[in-house]
């Protein structure tokens, strides 16, 4: 397998159970006092179900569901990168999800390339591509 | 809250209110940690961060990204984001206090919707920047 192989490869699914603690707890993580993401009544007030999800969440299926350590293995294993740091990452939110959603998310290498940062190291870039869908199988969250 | 935001009501080129952050402690880490279940170990060993050249533990990009959606969320109401993106570009440390500002930068229609863009920047006291991002959001019309 090569670096350039790995494009277009897909990763194991991801099953996510939303939950409404997660929602509190992101938001009191970061400090985010904004009632809608603590207080069901607030919440409904403004039009939502229930408490939404803030712009991040999404990152608790990742880190729960193991997502990224498969690839990175693989990527280890074609060469051992003195550090792994996070680049960029994009959310496109196409359906509201709340606490109680089932989202399922399959992983995909969408994109390699080589880069040569300010201090003239190598630097490879994998582009990871996540469609969430719900218990529905609608589309609800595209990451990038 | 509660106070409903219109396409109208917002013009290229606006500043939106900086989101001003308490300085980063090792306790907001560990929290961000045990809510996002990131638990690498740079983000709470000292000794693993001296050794990554970084002089002790930093912050989760992600985290520094969660102030940038809490001051979008502020911005416009969260059921109108569409998009929201970033770039890392600086590391944050223990006692950084950090500040998201943003600026609209069009507007439009899209998939007949009432469009704005605007771009936002993440900084740390001393004017390092963390993040560059951009964000989407859908605004109704005034009744």
């Amino acid at each position: 397998m090569s670096f350039e192989n790995m494009v277009g490869r897909e990763y194991p699914t991801v099953v996510w159970e939303v939950q409404r603690c997660k929602i509190r707890e992101m938001a009191l993580a970061l400090g985010d006092d904004n009632p809608i993401y603590h207080d069901t009544k607030v919440a409904e007030a403004n039009g939502y179900k229930d408490l939404p999800p803030h712009p991040i969440l999404s990152r608790v299926g990742n880190h729960f569901g193991n997502m990224e350590k498969p690839i990175i293995r693989d990527l280890q294993a074609l060469e051992m990168p003195t550090m792994a740091v996070h680049a960029e990452e994009r959310y496109e939110y196409l359906r509201d999800y709340y606490a109680g959603d089932v989202l399922t998310g399959i992983p995909k290498i969408a994109d390699m390339t080589q880069k040569v940062n300010k201090s003239g190291g190598k630097m490879r870039i994998t582009q990871i591509e996540t469609m969430w869908r719900n218990q529905n199988g609608e589309d609800v969250l595209k990451v990038n | 809250m509660g106070k409903e935001l219109y396409f109208e009501d917002v013009n290229v080129g606006d500043e939106l209110p900086p989101l001003v952050k308490e300085p980063i402690t090792r306790v907001q880490i560990v929290r961000y940690a045990g809510a996002s279940g990131d638990f690498n170990a740079l983000h709470f060993d000292d000794e693993i961060g001296k050794r990554a050249g970084m002089g002790g533990i930093i912050a989760h990009g992600m985290l520094i990204m969660g102030f940038a959606g809490q001051a979008v969320t502020q911005w416009f109401p969260r059921k109108y984001l569409r998009n929201f993106g970033a770039r890392f570009v600086g590391m944050s440390k223990l006692g950084e206090g950090i500040t998201v500002k943003g600026t609209v930068t069009k507007k439009g229609q899209e998939n007949g919707e009432n469009i704005v863009l605007g771009t936002l920047v993440v900084c740390g006291q001393d004017g390092s920047i963390k993040i560059n991002g951009d964000f989407k959001v859908a605004l109704p019309n005034k009744a």
